[in-house]
């Protein structure tokens, strides 16, 4: 495992970690704001995620393929 | 006096119980509910009535992006023999998506979008087709969901991609749980790829048919960490496998003679590849200020030997109620492929590409965006619909710039 690997595992271990805190859903309404969104838009977020796809090396890490599916793609 | 102040406490009381009356705030157990309560109240109304069935539409998107792309890369032939060819092209982009509810715990995502370029790869290609010139590519992509239990959702994809001289498919399937009232969603899905095209050369001949895959596989989570403050994650594995390069992307070489010191060869790529990505975001809702900060990061690693790292960050401001600003920065560094070279030697290596998207570089990319959430604006919609326009420019250090426009319409019935 790479150093750098690590490191971002290690981050993320402890970013959830301060999840054990459980939220109930009535003190969730800040998080239902529309800012708050995982996907600000579905299909802009598509149509950006094309563009650095084929315009880039990398791909992926966003819970979709990495490559394929058109001709632009790298 | 006594019974003075005594008289006085009885009378402020009873003031006070027939004011409770009156706005229905009584310190007493609940009645029972009158019949309008009770249908408002009713648990169907509230969580749905799991008999319920039959087709209807649950949202609609529209959305149009304009890009406006100036560069040049070596892959490109639309220059001088031995230096970078142009990459310039206007890319128009409509697409829709239709949210369809089969039944309370079945819906379908339906994406459709068409990308029409104006320079698709100014190359060979032009020689025997009109790809080059302007190119048409359409994707549909129908999105599923299954939630089996008040915890338990499965997804499937299937879809399909296609422009003038290349065709794919591509299905997946996929898992997400809810644990800790919902405070920890988790998500693994799977997804097969395998694209077809014509063996073009980089001087237009057709030699037959070629094809390449992908599996990918990933995994994601997502954390509420504080009644504001959400972690998202995810990391994914894909494999692919067959004719990797664009078989139409040429490479120059120096050839040892001096009356034709360049000439160009076609891109070749070996015939596997392992990718790797991570990606983490924090989000922060600030409530005193009504603004909302996101900080994101992915890692990317691959056996072509190529790290990339993406930095971004966003902040939403509301202006007022029903409108707000979103700022945004992405930074995006990558090292090139182990066998990248803008020119290669007269004894040309096996592995080989010029492709520009594949050398060192670093990307920017600005973006400034306004949402109206048109259904908040007074008197309230019962829809819920927005209304957005972005404006973005990204721009990479190997000489290609991107400015594009924006423009997004959504409701939900």
């Amino acid at each position: 495992m790479t150093p750098s690997l690590l490191r971002l595992l290690l981050v993320t271990l402890a970013a959830t970690q301060v999840g054990c805190v459980v939220v109930p859903q009535n003190r969730r309404r800040h998080l239902a704001d529309p800012t708050m969104k995982m996907q600000d838009n579905a299909l802009e977020d598509r149509a950006r995620s094309k563009l650095y796809n084929s315009r880039e090396a990398s791909a992926g890490g966003n819970g979709r393929s990495a490559g394929g599916g058109c001709a632009c793609g790298n | 006096m006594v019974v003075r102040r005594a008289a006085a406490v009885r009378a402020a009381t009873s003031i006070l119980i027939l004011l409770s009356l009156a706005s229905g705030n009584v310190w007493a157990a609940p009645s029972e509910p009158t019949q309008e309560e009770a249908t408002v109240l009713d648990e169907e109304a509230i969580l749905g009535d799991d008999e319920e069935s039959g087709w209807s539409v649950s949202d609609l998107a529209l959305r149009t992006t304009l890009y406006i792309q100036n560069g040049e890369g070596y892959q490109s032939q639309a220059g001088p023999l031995e230096g970078p060819g142009s990459e310039d092209t206007w890319i128009g982009r409509p697409e829709i998506k239709v949210g369809l509810r089969q039944s309370p715990n079945i819906q379908h995502d339906i994406f459709l979008s068409m990308d029409v370029v104006t320079a698709a790869s100014p190359d060979a290609l032009d020689l025997v087709t009109a790809a080059s010139r302007v190119n048409e590519g359409t994707t549909l992509d129908i999105n599923s969901s299954f939630r089996s239990d008040a915890t338990t959702t499965y997804t499937t994809r299937v879809g399909g991609h296609h422009e003038e001289q290349f065709a794919s498919f591509f299905c997946g399937a996929g898992y997400v749980g809810e644990l800790y009232d919902a405070n920890t969603v988790v998500s693994f899905n799977a997804n097969l790829t395998m694209d077809g095209f014509d063996d073009l050369t980089i001087r237009g001949r057709d030699l037959g048919y070629l094809s390449r895959g992908n599996v990918n596989v990933n995994a994601g989570l997502t954390q509420v960490l504080s009644p504001t403050t959400l972690f998202d994650g995810s990391l994914g594995f894909t494999y692919q496998f067959g004719t990797l390069q664009n078989t139409w992307n040429s490479v120059p070489y120096a050839t040892g003679d001096a009356t034709s010191p360049t000439r160009r060869t076609n891109e070749v790529f070996p015939t596997r590849r392992f990718r790797f990505a991570a990606r983490g975001r924090l989000s922060q809702h600030i409530p005193a200020i009504k603004g909302t900060a996101k900080a994101g990061y992915r890692f990317y690693v691959d056996s072509f030997d190529v790290k990339g790292h993406t930095l971004d960050v966003a902040y939403y401001q509301y202006l007022v109620e029903y409108l707000f600003v979103r700022a945004s920065y992405r930074l995006y560094q990558q090292n090139a492929v182990d066998f990248f070279a803008p020119i290669v030697g007269a004894d040309i290596p096996k592995y080989r590409t010029a492709d520009s998207d594949l050398a060192a570089l670093w990307g920017h990319e600005w973006g400034l965006k306004l949402v109206l959430l048109h259904s908040l604006i007074p008197p309230r919609d019962d829809h819920d619909d927005t209304i957005d326009v972005g404006i973005y420019r990204y721009q990479r250090t190997n000489g290609l710039s991107i400015n594009y426009i924006s423009l997004g319409y959504a409701r939900k019935f």
